[in-house]
């Protein structure tokens, strides 16, 4: 018996069947088919993401797609890189929170054209919230995309966006286990971004582990690390950015 | 909660199928769900059971079989299947490896008339 609530559910036996239906079973009223389908549960998103990339190339857009868990830093690294790539190259910004306009408002402090998806109940973007998104966006041809994922280290690794790049963000204020526990994330990322080094000294944050148990789920995982308030590190991650 | 969001996926394809096909009710869907992904099979069991369906998809049952991940080692090669992002290579011990599937969600076949 399970202990949270007393009901009979045990472990998810494969091959099982739905107990929970409160709904009537339909009354078969013709001969019943079976029917192979195998058909990829995330064909509508892919398809979208594919649409979202077409449309990035055609417009000469490098989409850049940022996750981490919430408070990692994105947003104070998204703000401290607008500023210094100024006259640099053009950036657009799509901010995905589940509620407010404060990350937008504080992206358009910079100078910066930026549209806030508020996702409600979902959590994590999809492509099809990005698309509408873009039709919000000025036209800006050849300019970085950068798409601030809601703070989440689960549901958006399985939502393509259509990005060139995901850059997954850990704070040195968080474990630097965090690669193991939530491997999913971080096989799908292309750079690892080790945020907020200037508490090293202050954390048991260890970095090598953190690397090394990153590479062990992805080991073609690039790996930066800077911190955006004090600015250690930003000339190579807007090195890298000028590269995608 | 993306079981949510993968369901409502579920019920737009399921609902194609039923006018492409000319067809009046599903009865059943089954699905396989890589052992890799990011989903938990009761969540989305629930959120089907729970979310307001189409009428040819009321009274639908949802199976879920699970689908053990397959790779191949970095660093011996070997081909071996795995339940868990941290199984190791049975043969060297090592995690670093290709992904071939596992991560992914199928919707197998549905019985309807």
């Amino acid at each position: 018996m399970c202990g949270i609530c007393g009901c009979d559910a045990t472990e998810l036996d494969p091959g099982r069947t739905s107990k929970l239906t409160t709904e009537a079973p339909q009354k078969v009223t013709g001969p019943v088919q079976s029917i192979a389908l195998h058909q990829d549960l995330m064909h509508a998103n892919r398809h979208q993401a594919e649409h979202n990339r077409e449309w990035f190339s055609g417009h000469r857009l490098s989409a850049i797609n940022l996750v981490s868990s919430p408070g990692a830093g994105k947003t104070t690294l998204l703000e401290q890189t607008l500023t210094r790539l100024r006259g640099r190259r053009g950036a657009l910004v799509i901010e995905g929170d589940q509620q407010t306009e404060l990350d937008a408002a504080r992206i358009r402090a910079t100078g910066t054209p930026a549209v806030q998806i508020q996702t409600g109940q979902a959590c994590h973007l999809d492509a099809a919230m990005v698309h509408r998104a873009l039709h919000q966006l000025p036209e800006m041809d050849g300019a970085l995309l950068l798409i601030e994922n809601v703070g989440n280290l689960i549901c958006p690794a399985m939502f393509d966006l259509g990005e060139k790049a995901r850059v997954v963000l850990v704070s040195v204020t968080e474990g630097d286990d965090k690669p193991l526990k939530y491997p999913s994330i971080f096989h799908h990322a292309d750079l690892l971004l080790i945020t907020k080094t200037d508490l090293l000294p202050h954390v048991q944050f260890d970095t090598r582990n953190c690397i090394e148990h990153a590479r062990q789920i992805q080991p073609d995982l690039q790996v930066l690390q800077l911190s955006a308030t004090q600015g250690d590190g930003m000339s190579v991650w807007l090195n890298w950015l000028e590269k995608q | 909660m993306h079981e949510l969001s993968l369901c409502r996926s579920l019920c737009n394809s399921l609902e194609q199928e039923v006018l492409t096909r000319q067809l009046k009710q599903v009865l059943s869907v089954q699905l396989a769900v890589g052992s890799l992904s990011c989903i938990e099979p009761q969540a989305l069991e629930f959120c089907f059971t729970a979310m307001e369906k189409p009428q040819a998809l009321t009274g639908c049952t949802l199976k879920i079989r699970r689908q053990p991940g397959s790779a191949t080692c970095r660093r011996c090669a070997s081909c071996y299947s795995l339940q868990n992002w941290l199984d190791p290579c049975p043969v060297c011990g090592a995690l670093e490896r290709d992904l071939q599937g596992g991560d992914d969600v199928l919707i197998e076949q549905m019985e309807a008339y």
